[in-house]
């Protein structure tokens, strides 16, 4: 009864050879030099889009500051305003003294 | 990957792939260099699309297997007589006849069976591997390569084969 080794053995011995490696490569290669390059292939593709990339993403960081930016201050105005307001409310003397005084 | 890496790494993967493809068209050399250069420039043209999920050579060994399918479609439909295709083969050339028995030892197998065996036995892959290249489940891999060793075992000692 063969076993399995006895026809791995059949198999490498009665394996096909493959001829004429170089001119074959050398086809191939003539027709892939004649063909665009794949995005994933081209080192300056890739590092233009890397370049894209990080511009895009600090781009993006540069409008959300400004947006924090613009409510800080927003935020600042009214309080100023507002703590400016709340004395003279509070204490009712303050007015009636600088009346008094004018 | 640069185009150079990847001309120096089917450097080194264009003879398995050459050898497999020979196989499964039965030493048709003409057929299976057509194949193994469709492959090549096919895998070149969609690098983009390798996720490096599996090793650079199952993903081109699935090519190729994609490759020779389309190839025994089309010649199923196509008009060319048998004889028309043996007289293709060059008569000096007898690379063919050299490996008479392992072609005829497979010749009995499903085209999958075929491509199962010749992966295992020949290329060393593994179920998983072939799984991959062949797209089917390790399980069909597994039940092809028992059905191809009962029939080989059976070639075997028919011509004695030890």
């Amino acid at each position: 009864m063969a076993r399995d080794k006895d026809i791995k053995q059949f198999m490498l011995r009665h394996r096909p050879e493959v001829k004429n490696s170089g001119p074959f490569m050398k086809d191939v290669v003539r027709q892939i030099n004649a063909m665009p390059i794949p995005a994933a292939m081209n080192p300056e593709r890739q590092k233009e889009d890397c370049i894209r990339l990080v511009l895009e993403v600090s781009r993006r960081d540069l409008r959300t500051v400004r947006l924090a930016v613009c409510v800080i201050v927003v935020v600042a105005i009214l309080s100023a305003i507002t703590i400016s307001i709340i004395p003279s409310d509070l204490i009712p003397s303050i007015p009636t003294a600088f009346f008094q005084f004018k | 990957m640069t185009r150079d890496q990847f001309i120096a790494e089917i450097y080194t993967l264009q003879e398995p792939l050459r050898r497999f493809l020979l196989g499964m068209c039965h030493g048709d050399v003409f057929n299976a260099d057509d194949i193994a250069q469709e492959t090549l420039l096919k895998a070149y043209l969609h690098y983009d699309t390798f996720q490096g999920r599996s090793s650079f050579s199952t993903w081109l060994f699935r090519i190729g297997y994609g490759c020779f399918c389309d190839h025994i479609g089309k010649r199923i439909l196509d008009t060319e007589s048998i004889t028309e295709r043996e007289n293709r083969i060059p008569a000096d050339d007898d690379s063919g006849k050299d490996y008479d028995e392992l072609y005829h030892a497979i010749n009995g197998l499903t085209s999958s069976e075929k491509a199962t065996v010749l992966l295992f036995y020949i290329e060393d892959y593994s179920t998983k591997e072939i799984a991959e290249i062949l797209g089917m489940a390790s399980v069909t891999v597994r039940s092809h390569l028992h059905r191809a060793r009962r029939h080989l075992k059976k070639i075997l000692e028919q011509n004695g084969e030890r």
